[in-house]
């Protein structure tokens, strides 16, 4: 079949591109969401938590109602769905190849597509805990759906590794639950995740918390019995000797990490950020691939879910627009780039030339105090936000005018102390 | 009269502001760190009577899925938030479920109802 | 040396410091008692006897300080009395390689053949935890019976495979001469021009002439440039290297899987979860069944392929010629990003060290994550499947010498296995004249993949001159359908399938793009999964990057559909179930 647009994800990022692509002119039954689970919603029905919605409904939603409210608005507006779709592969000239049960086998070319795949979660492999592989050890995301979606529970005594957000807010159902949240090991020097998930989460439920510590070695042949954990040097991240302590436990919840989920960006052959792991994206989100799109944790992750469909809503817009045939075609080439205590921005680089202002958002490497954030032009400062603390939980933006990019070559985004 | 120096984590937004307060018996004297109203309104409440909101799942009859997810429409008193988790319990609920059905009216004399967070069709 | 007891002794209180061993050598078989200090030391007198060409079998009965003696710690068992099965001809103990192999080459007979294993699937042991390399028979003493049964056993594959329908390709395998190859100390004395004629030209040449007199096929010598031409990845200096072709690859479980399959489509009996406790015999020691877990299996011959615990199984049955010293080795599996980093299977040539711990290679599976190792070490404990930060540091440093730019960021998976390892460090496959009607299959480690066709027509021999008769079954049917793999189909194939059945259509593993409907066949073949882990060896569902983060929910509500049994049921392996318990609400 033959489309104008094709969102691969109908998570937030995926709901809003289409819908935003819809406000923007694509008919509705021109637009085809594919999505691999049973229903739309992406992750949002796992994460039945508050916290969500707080900046664009003003209020503190659930996971759930966020999504629900995106996917009525998608039902009403008539936009196609495929559920229990799985998308194989995408061809450079955006032909998508999908499957599923009831319509078999597809081949969907699309005069754009958007992905929105969303992120995976690091594995214990890709960390390197050493040790023996008994069942009992679930990365934090699977624990999550176990819980809240199927109704069962991991284990008894659990040790959480990591303290990102998912790991946190873990922690606190499996208390809710009745096990046992042995505690809460995070390897660098400060949380990974939000502030207040490390109190809601984890001082209101007494649930001991350890900075500069991690899992040494996985204990159990058949079912986890316990694990090593050590004190490790902030430098050098290396187990400090003697600092070893033996946790019985019967359930390992890894929150290490999360990747932008690439298989299909890589088979496209899409240019990555060798930082974020997602596609590189120029300030309209469109990939190295002309017509391919990005938007959403695929590109990078994100902390708020406000964020993920304020910029789904660019890249819906966007796409719409390069349907119409009427963007500009690639014709600036100015990188953005990271500078001091910067970790990557998104976009990476401004290629079009319409008028609007381009913002930009970026993590930074490690916490600072009464600093600025600044965007910095052949050595001009043309945008600055004085901020109180920055860390790399919370993720950062800055607003770029366009009237101060004539001529540039680069933007340069970075921490300044004064 | 006793002064007391309390530091609190707010919330009620992703900042999570560290908040310092010097407190006499319960009432702020001084606050520095939060940078909204928020922030002072939180610590007022954790100092008189901490709230939270309380999220959890209940069984589901014929659902497309086992569990439906649910919440207390306002925030409730911290300390009920273990036996409002407990009264879940007993729930199961058939579907077709709706979008912010009531579950349980004024949850553990609350006065605060427990509401559906989606809704759940019927298994196909 | 001689065999002589005094001789093994001496040599024993020589080289092994800390030592107090006595060794009486009866009948071929070396028997030591006494103790060590350390486990190291303990392997080494074992060792030492056992490297006697009059030697056949060392068994020990030795003290080592070290080692806290907790091995004796078996659980409480049932033995109940009951005749579970009456009067098969062979029982067979342990369905690993071996087991498997046997019993599919017994079920070309008329037997009433049965195979028995203590785990919930088949190949849980070594027979699964290693690289699958079907190996060319260059690495053993060309008097071993493990070379003479792994030439043999090489050379069937190819056959064997597409009958049983299990994906196998010659890839062959490349001997590297590096600066490493030649030991530090005569490195040091050899004048420059020596050293690079020995690197370049006569290493080589030697490594394939003695191939050449162990009977080994297909050898040819290469120039370093010739070497770096086939393995463009591989690091520059190579001074020049063997290619041996007759290497092949293999998922090693696959294989044992479908052997399983045919043996019991032809009329094999498996027995899953049944562990044997002892072999019944009679007044004379004439074996006569043996006792599990769940009753008793009635049979003229027992065939012990039980692996690390094959002596055990001997000593019960007063036949113990052999003693295990179980040695761990960790593998490394990375993403199939790479797969075509290297096409053949890559190893180095080091002379001096260790010779029982030097092996190992940069191979890929057949399909393609590449897959670096085993190391080896010695370990007490017979279940140490624990896979150590050093044996990490050891693969990667090892493997990384030879490619220098190779991606070990990318690894998704690491996991270690035991060799059923005897002193001798050869095959120990013979009828026992102590227990007659008893035939060891032990000692089975590598080569035991390649050897594993070769070992099956050995014991079916040996059952021969035991006094088993041999009638052929007319109704065996070699052949296996090892059933659709949608990942590897053409989209023609695909629509095909999905056509006929829906099913097909549900990928449930993403990162192996594994269907719904292939996990619904692995829980109802001959040899059924029916665990989450079982099921990941049949269809691959968990094995991607994301080692089952997306599917493992999946896979359970499958298997608990299927086996009609609730979700916090489902095992992920025997003795552990992947979730505990409902949730408290509800």
């Amino acid at each position: 079949m033959d489309v104008k647009l094709a969102v691969i994800g109908a998570g937030p990022a995926g709901l809003g591109a289409a819908l935003a692509a819809h406000e923007e002119g694509i008919d509705a039954e021109e637009i085809h969401l594919i999505e691999r689970d049973v229903e739309l919603g992406g992750i949002l029905p796992q994460c039945i938590h508050n916290g969500f919605g707080k900046f664009n409904f003003g209020e503190r939603m659930t996971g759930p109602e966020y999504a629900t409210h995106y996917v009525e608005e998608v039902e009403d507006a008539g936009i196609n769905y495929h559920l229990n779709t799985m998308a194989l592969d995408i061809s450079e000239d955006r032909v998508i190849t999908a499957v599923n049960p009831e319509e078999g086998l597809m081949r969907i070319g699309a005069d754009a597509i958007i992905l929105a795949m969303g992120c995976r979660e690091r594995s214990r492999y890709q960390i390197r805990i050493p040790g023996e592989r008994p069942a009992g050890v679930f990365p934090a995301g699977t624990v999550q759906r176990l819980i809240n979606m199927e109704g069962v529970m991991p284990g008894e005594k659990a040790v959480i590794l990591g303290s990102g957000d998912v790991g946190m807010i873990i922690a606190r159902r499996l208390e809710l639950e009745g096990a046992e949240v042995e505690g809460v090991y995070e390897i660098m020097s400060s949380p990974s995740g939000l502030p207040r998930n490390v109190q809601q989460c984890l001082r209101d439920y007494d649930i001991p918390f350890h900075l500069n510590h991690t899992v040494t070695e996985v204990h159990g042949d058949k079912r986890l019995e316990g694990v090593t954990v050590s004190e490790i040097d902030p430098d050098t991240f290396e187990p400090i000797p003697g600092t070893e302590r033996y946790v019985e436990c019967d359930t390992l919840v890894l929150s290490v990490g999360l990747i932008p989920e690439n298989e299909l960006s890589k088979e496209v052959g899409i240019s990555l950020d060798g930082r974020t792991g997602g596609p590189i994206v120029d300030e309209e989100r469109e990939t190295s691939v002309d017509g391919i799109f990005g938007c959403g944790n695929v590109v990078h992750v994100y902390d708020l879910v406000d964020d993920v469909t304020k910029n789904s809503e660019l890249a819906g817009k966007s796409a719409a627009r390069f349907i119409q045939g009427g963007t500009d075609r690639r014709v600036e080439n100015i990188s953005i780039n990271a500078g001091n205590n910067v970790a990557y921005t998104v976009p990476q680089g401004i290629e079009k030339s319409n008028e609007e202002p381009v913002e930009v958002f970026f993590r930074v490497e490690r916490e600072e105090e009464n600093v600025k954030t600044q965007a910095v032009v052949s050595g001009k400062v043309i945008e600055e936000n004085a901020k109180r603390v920055v860390k790399p939980p919370i993720m950062e933006s800055l607003s770029i005018s366009r009237k101060d990019l004539s001529e540039a070559e680069e933007v340069l985004i970075r921490v300044f102390e004064e | 009269m006793t002064e007391e120096e309390q530091t609190f984590t707010c919330i009620n937004c992703p900042m999570g502001c560290t908040i310092e307060a010097v407190t006499r018996d319960e009432e702020i004297v001084e606050i520095e760190g939060n940078i909204c109203e928020a922030g002072e309104q939180y610590v007022k409440s954790e100092l008189k009577n901490p709230t939270r909101f309380l999220t959890g799942t209940v069984k589901v009859k014929n659902g497309l899925l086992p569990r439906v997810p649910i919440k207390t429409e306002k925030e409730i008193p911290k300390e009920k938030v273990e036996e409002a988790t407990e009264e879940l319990e007993n729930v199961e609920l058939e579907a077709p479920i709706e979008l912010h059905q009531t579950v349980i009216e004024d949850i553990k004399g609350t006065k605060v109802n427990v509401i559906t967070t989606r809704p759940m069709p019927e298994k196909e | 040396m001689s065999g002589s007891a005094e001789g093994i002794e001496e040599e024993i209180g020589s080289e092994v410091p800390n030592s107090d061993i006595k060794v009486r050598v009866e009948d071929g078989i070396a028997y030591l008692s006494g103790k060590t200090e350390t486990w190291e030391e303990y392997v080494g007198a074992g060792h030492i006897a056992g490297e006697n060409d009059d030697i056949r079998g060392v068994v020990t009965d030795v003290d080592v300080e070290e080692i806290e003696d907790n091995q004796s710690e078996s659980m409480e068992r049932q033995e109940p009395d009951e005749v579970i099965k009456e009067k098969q001809d062979i029982v067979i103990v342990g369905a690993g390689v071996s087991g498997c192999s046997i019993a599919r080459e017994l079920s070309k007979y008329d037997l009433d053949v049965t195979l028995v294993e203590r785990e919930l699937d088949v190949s849980l042991g070594a027979s699964k935890a290693n690289n699958g390399c079907v190996h060319v028979g260059i690495d053993q003493g060309k008097e071993t019976l493990k070379h003479k049964l792994c030439l043999r056993g090489n050379a069937m594959f190819d056959d064997l495979t597409e009958e049983l329908d299990v994906p196998f390709r010659r890839i062959g395998t490349l001997l590297t001469i590096t600066d490493r190859t030649l030991p530090e100390k005569v490195e040091s004395y050899l004048p420059s021009f020596v050293r690079s004629i020995l690197l370049k030209h006569v290493i080589p040449k030697l490594v394939t002439f003695y191939g050449k007199m162990k009977n080994v096929p297909g050898l040819e010598t290469l120039s370093g440039k010739e070497a770096k031409e086939l393995e463009p990845n591989l690091k520059d200096d190579i001074y020049s290297g063997v290619l041996m072709s007759t290497m092949g690859i293999i998922s090693p479980y696959e294989w044992v899987i479908a052997l399983a399959e045919n043996a019991v489509e032809n009329g094999v009996e498996l027995m899953l979860d049944t562990e044997v406790i002892e072999i019944i015999s009679n007044e004379e020691n004439e074996v006569e069944g043996v006792q599990t877990d769940r009753g008793i299996i009635e049979a003229d011959y027992v065939i012990n392929a039980a692996g690390v615990y094959a002596d055990e199984l001997a000593e019960t049955a007063g036949a113990k010629e052999f003693t295990i010293h179980p040695r761990k080795g960790s593998l490394i599996i990375f993403d199939k990003n790479n797969s075509d980093y290297n096409d053949h299977v890559v190893s180095e040539l080091r002379f001096g060290g260790d010779e029982y711990t030097k092996g190992g290679t940069a191979m890929k599976t057949p399909e393609g994550n590449p897959e670096w190792g085993p190391t080896a070490v010695e370990v007490p404990d017979k279940e140490d499947k624990s896979v150590t930060e050093e044996e990490i540091n050891q693969i990667l440093n090892k493997y990384g010498f030879l490619f220098p730019d190779f991606e070990t960021g990318d690894m998704i998976r690491y996991f270690a296995g035991v060799r059923a390892s005897t002193f001798t460090e050869d095959f120990f496959i013979e009828a026992s004249d102590k227990a007659p009607g008893l035939i060891n299959v032990a000692g089975i480690q590598s080569p035991g993949l390649a050897s594993s066709p070769a070992i099956a027509e050995y014991v079916v021999r040996i059952l021969g001159s035991e006094g088993l008769e041999l009638v052929e079954d007319p109704d065996f049917d070699p052949e296996r359908d090892g059933g659709p793999r949608f990942e590897e189909m053409s989209e023609e194939r695909r629509k095909e399938l999905i056509g006929e059945d829906s099913e097909y259509g549900r990928i449930v593993c993403r990162c192996e793009k594994v269907t719904e409907k292939e996990v619904l066949e692995a829980i109802d073949e001959p040899v059924p999964a029916l665990t989450v882990d079982a099921v990941k060896r049949r269809t691959r569902a968990g094995m991607g990057r994301c080692q089952s983060g997306f599917c493992r929910p999946r896979v359970i509500n499958i298997i608990s559909e299927e086996l009609g049994i609730p979700i916090e049921e489902v095992k992920k392996k025997k003795g552990a179930n992947s979730v505990t318990r409902r949730t408290k609400e509800g």
